[in-house]
C-alpha cells in the first residue's frame, strides 16, 4: 500500500493517489499525504482511487476528515477512477452529495 | 579515585571459593559503590542469597562442596518474579561448559584476570535489564488493573446501554431480529417503540469503528430515540435531532449508517429512511414479491444539522407484509477463503420462497454456514418484522391515586401562525402536557389519535385547503402528500389554534379539546341526521364522503361529544374519562 | 633449574595495590598462604596418583595466579589440570616441580613489592 501526493497548477491543487488497500491502517499515510502540503493556495483536491483495491468504512471516514480539512462544505474534492464496486459504496452512502465522484 | 555508578548501592553476593579471588571481588563491588556479600561455596551461596536477597549474584563455576551451576539453579529457583542478574566467575573456555552455565540461569560470564571496568559494566548493563524488567512487571500489574478497570466499566456500560436499549418494545412477537454478541459492542445498535399513535419505529443503526468510540454514540441514540418515540415526535423529527446529537458528539469521520422505519397498521403505510446501509426490503403478500429500499440519504452524524436533509420514502403496508433490514456485516461476512456472503446470494434466498416465515432463520443459518469455521463472525445483524397489529400494551397502574403537584383543573391555550405551520409539530407539547395529568397520561395513545386527526384535518383541509378524496387510491396518497409539502412552503397566511381545558369530575375528568383554523370551513349537516355530532347552526349543502373522509368515525367512537362551529373552521370535543374505565 | 624464569605482570599488580589499598599486603599475604596450600595438596596428591585433587587445586591455583599477573604460572598450572582431567600422570613430576620454583620465585618478588611500594 502507498499513498503519494502532488501540487499541480501553481499548488492549486492536490492529487491524492492511493495505491492498494484504503482502510483503517491507511489513516495516518493518508493524512500525512494532505497535512505536509502547503494548503495556503490550495483550491481542489483530487483523491485518485484507480489503483485502490480496497475500501472500507474508515476509509469513508478518512474522506470526511480530509473533506472538513479543505474547509467543509466549502471544499471542492472530487474522487475519481472509482471502480464500479467503489461506487457503489459511495452510491450506498450518499457520499455524491458530499464529494464530486468520477 | 571516584567512583563512576552512584545511582544505588546494591547487594552484591561473592561465592568464590578462592580466598585471593574472592578479596579482589569484594574490592571492586566496595570500590563500585555496592554491597559485597561472600560465600566460599555453592551452598554458602544459597544460604547467604536466602539471608541478604541480593541484587546480582557472582558465582564461580568451580567450587567444593556444591558447583556454582547447581547454587544458580536453586537460586533461580527462589527468583521467579524478579529477575536476579548471575554472572559465573570462570576460567573456563570451553563452549559445553558455558551452555551448562547459560542453561542453568546464567545471564553473563566474568573471566580471569578479574577486571573492575570489566565487572562494573557487566553489573550496569545488568542492573539496566533488571530495571526495565522490574519496569515491565509494574507496567504489565498496571496494565492488568486497567484491563479490570475496563472490563468492570464495560459491563457497568453494558448494563445501562442494554437498560436503555431493551426499553423499548424489541420484544414483541412480531420482532425477529438477530445480533451477534460481537456486534453489540462493534457498533450495532437496535432501538424499538410504539408512539402514541399506536405507530411503531424501528431503527437499526451501525456506526463506524469498533469498540467504545461506537459504544459511546449508541448511548444518546437510543435516549433520544425512545424518548422522542414515546412523545409522539415524527420520524424525520427523530432522525434530525439523533443527527444533530450524533453530529456533535462523534469526532469528523466518525457516523452511523442506519434504516429506520415508521409503521402505522391503522393508516396502512411504512415509512423507511436509510443511509449508508444496504438495501432493505419490504415483501408485499398482495404480489408476493418483494419492493427494494435503498439507502438514499448520508449517514446519521456526518451532516450538520442545517444541512441535514432528510429523504424518506412512503410505501402503502398490509397485514402480513413483512419488512427485511440488515447491516452490511450480513453481506460481507466471509468464509475461509475470504469470499464475501454478497448481495446476490442474499437475493437468491429470499427469491426462493418470497415471504416464507422460516425465511428469517434460513438467513441466519445460511450467513453462518458461509462464515464455517472462520474467525470472522463479528457484528452481523438482522431483523424482521411481521407487520401485524401491535397487541396493546399492559396499562399503567390504574389504581394510583391522583397526587399532589400534578394538573387537575387547568385550561391551554395555543397559538400557531403561519411560520410554525410548515415545519412545526406542535403534538408532542401537547401530549407532554397530557402525560402530567392523572388519569389522562394513561389514555395518551388515545388522545394522541384524537388530537392527530383533528390537528391534520385543521391544517391539511382547513388551512391548506387539500381534498382527501385524494387519498382514496395509492398514487393519489402520495400525490396528497406531495401537495401538502407544496401548499406548506408556499403558505402565506394561516393559523391555527389549539385549546385545552380539563376539569376533574368526582370519578374521573373531562377534556375539551377545541381546534380553530383559519380555513374557509366545511360542511358538515349530510352527517348531521345521523350521528351525534352537534352544529351550533345549519350549515350549507355537501357530500358526506368528504366529511367521512376526515376520520369523524374515528373521533366519534373516542369521543363523547363532537361539536362543530360554523362555518365549520372550528372543531370542539370532549373527552370524558372514569377512574375505573378499562382501558 | 637455578635461573628460573617467570612472567609477572607488575602493571596488573600495581593496579591491585591502587584498588584494595590498605587491604594489598592482606591480598598478597591471602595469595601466598593459599597457593602454598593448594601446592602443598597438590604435593601429596601427585604421588598418590589422585588426579581429581590434582584437578581441582591446580585450576584453583590457576584462577589466582592470573588475577594477580602470575601468568608463566598459571600456564604451568593450566598444562597439569588438562593433564590430569586427561588422565596423563607422565609429566606430573615435573610440572609439581616447576610450579614449586616459579611460585618461590613469586612470592620473593612479592615480599619485595610488599617492602617497597615504589620501588619500580
Amino acid at each position: 500500500m502507498s499513498i503519494n501526493a502532488k501540487t499541480t497548477g501553481d499548488g492549486k491543487s492536490l492529487t491524492i493517489v492511493i495505491d492498494g488497500r484504503f482502510d483503517a491502517s491507511s489513516l495516518n499515510d493518508f493524512r500525512r499525504s494532505y497535512e505536509d502540503v502547503d494548503a495556503a493556495g490550495l483550491e481542489s483536491i483530487i483523491v485518485d482511487l484507480q489503483k485502490a483495491i480496497h475500501l472500507d468504512s474508515s476509509a469513508l471516514g478518512m474522506l470526511l476528515v480530509l473533506r472538513d480539512f479543505a474547509g467543509g462544505e466549502k471544499s471542492h474534492i472530487s474522487i475519481v477512477n472509482c471502480s464500479p464496486e467503489v461506487r457503489k459504496i459511495f452510491t450506498i452512502s450518499s457520499f455524491e452529495q458530499l464529494f464530486t465522484i468520477q | 579515585m571516584v567512583t563512576t555508578v552512584k545511582n544505588s548501592a546494591l547487594t552484591v553476593l561473592i561465592a568464590e571459593d578462592s580466598a585471593p579471588d574472592r578479596l579482589i571481588l569484594e574490592s571492586i563491588v566496595k570500590k563500585s559503590g555496592h554491597i559485597p556479600v561472600v560465600a566460599a561455596d555453592g551452598a554458602q551461596a544459597v544460604q547467604a542469597f536466602e539471608k541478604h536477597l541480593p541484587d546480582i549474584v557472582l558465582l564461580d563455576v568451580l567450587m567444593p562442596v556444591m558447583g556454582g551451576v547447581e547454587a544458580a539453579k536453586i537460586i533461580r529457583g527462589q527468583t521467579q518474579d524478579t529477575i536476579v542478574p548471575i554472572i559465573f566467575l570462570t576460567s573456563l573456555s570451553d563452549d559445553e561448559s558455558l551452555v551448562e552455565c547459560i542453561e542453568a540461569g546464567g545471564d553473563d560470564f566474568l573471566t580471569k584476570p578479574y577486571n573492575r571496568v570489566v565487572l562494573e559494566s557487566k553489573i550496569k548493563a545488568l542492573t539496566r535489564v533488571r530495571e526495565m524488567h522490574k519496569t515491565m512487571v509494574r507496567q504489565k500489574q498496571t496494565i492488568e488493573l486497567h484491563n479490570q478497570h475496563l472490563i468492570r466499566e464495560q459491563t457497568v456500560a453494558k448494563q445501562l446501554y442494554d437498560k436503555i436499549a431493551h426499553s423499548g418494545c424489541l420484544d414483541l412477537n412480531i420482532i425477529k431480529y438477530y445480533m451477534s454478541p460481537q456486534a453489540v459492542f462493534n457498533g450495532d445498535v437496535l432501538v424499538a417503540e410504539v408512539g402514541p399513535a399506536g405507530n411503531m419505529m424501528i431503527l437499526l443503526g451501525d456506526f463506524t469503528g469498533h469498540g467504545l468510540p461506537a459504544a459511546i454514540g449508541s448511548m444518546p441514540l437510543a435516549s433520544t430515540f425512545y424518548g422522542m418515540v414515546r412523545k409522539g415526535f415524527s420520524m424525520l423529527d427523530i432522525l434530525t435531532e439523533i443527527n444533530s446529537k450524533l453530529h456533535d458528539i462523534l469526532p469528523i469521520g466518525f457516523f452511523c449508517c442506519a434504516t429506520c422505519i415508521d409503521v402505522n397498521l391503522d393508516k396502512r403505510r411504512l415509512k423507511v429512511w436509510s443511509g449508508g446501509m444496504p438495501d432493505s426490503m419490504l415483501y408485499k403478500v398482495s404480489t408476493n414479491s418483494y419492493e427494494i429500499i435503498k439507502a438514499k440519504n448520508l449517514p446519521l452524524g456526518v451532516l450538520s444539522e442545517k444541512e441535514f436533509k432528510c429523504q424518506e420514502m412512503r410505501l402503502p403496508l398490509e397485514p402480513c407484509d413483512r419488512f427485511f433490514m440488515w447491516s452490511d456485516g450480513i453481506v460481507e461476512a466471509r468464509n475461509e477463503d475470504g469470499e464475501m456472503f454478497g448481495d446476490e446470494r442474499l437475493r437468491r434466498l429470499l427469491e426462493r420462497r418470497p415471504g416464507s416465515p422460516g425465511l428469517f432463520d434460513e438467513i441466519i443459518g445460511q450467513v453462518h454456514n458461509h462464515i464455517g469455521t472462520s474467525d470472522k463472525d463479528d457484528d452481523i445483524s438482522v431483523i424482521e418484522l411481521d407487520v401485524q397489529h401491535i397487541p396493546k400494551r399492559p396499562a399503567a397502574d390504574e389504581t394510583k391515586k391522583i397526587q399532589e403537584g400534578h394538573l387537575q383543573d387547568w385550561a391551554f391555550s395555543f397559538y400557531l401562525a403561519t411560520t410554525s405551520l410548515e415545519k412545526y409539530d406542535p403534538l408532542p407539547l401537547i401530549i407532554n402536557l397530557i402525560n402530567d395529568v392523572p388519569g389522562l397520561k394513561e389514555r395518551s395513545s388515545t388522545l394522541y389519535t384524537v388530537l392527530a386527526e383533528l390537528y391534520a384535518n385543521a391544517l391539511e383541509h382547513g388551512v391548506l385547503g387539500l381534498s382527501s378524496e385524494l387519498k382514496a387510491t395509492p398514487s393519489g396518497f402520495a400525490e396528497f402528500y406531495d401537495l401538502k409539502h407544496a401548499r406548506l412552503s408556499a403558505l402565506d397566511e394561516g393559523n391555527i389554534e389549539i385549546d385545552l381545558q380539563h376539569k376533574l369530575h368526582p370519578d374521573g375528568g373531562e377534556l375539551t379539546i377545541r381546534i380553530l383554523d383559519s380555513g374557509a370551513g366545511f360542511d358538515f349537516t349530510a352527517r348531521e341526521a345521523e350521528s351525534k355530532v352537534e352544529t351550533t347552526s345549519p350549515g350549507q349543502s355537501g357530500d358526506s364522503l368528504n366529511f367521512h373522509g376526515r376520520g369523524f368515525d374515528l373521533l366519534e367512537s373516542i369521543c363523547d361529544r363532537i361539536v362543530v362551529h360554523p362555518p365549520g373552521n372550528c372543531v370542539e370535543v370532549a373527552f370524558v374519562w372514569k377512574r375505573d374505565d378499562v382501558l | 633449574m637455578s635461573d628460573i624464569s617467570y612472567d609477572l605482570d607488575l602493571t596488573l599488580i600495581e593496579g591491585l595495590r591502587e584498588l584494595l589499598e590498605d587491604k594489598f599486603a592482606e591480598l598478597i599475604e591471602t595469595f601466598k598462604t593459599d597457593s602454598a596450600r593448594r601446592i602443598a595438596l597438590i604435593a601429596r596428591a601427585v604421588p598418590a596418583q589422585d588426579l581429581d585433587v590434582v584437578s581441582q587445586e591446580a585450576h584453583g591455583l590457576k584462577g589466582s595466579c592470573r588475577n594477580l599477573g602470575a601468568n608463566s604460572l598459571a600456564a604451568i598450572c593450566d598444562q597439569m589440570e588438562q593433564d590430569a582431567n586427561a588422565g596423563d600422570a607422565s609429566q606430573m613430576e615435573q610440572l609439581l616441580t616447576a610450579i614449586e620454583q616459579q611460585f618461590a620465585a613469586i612470592a620473593a618478588v612479592m615480599d619485595d613489592l610488599l617492602e617497597y611500594p615504589n620501588s619500580d
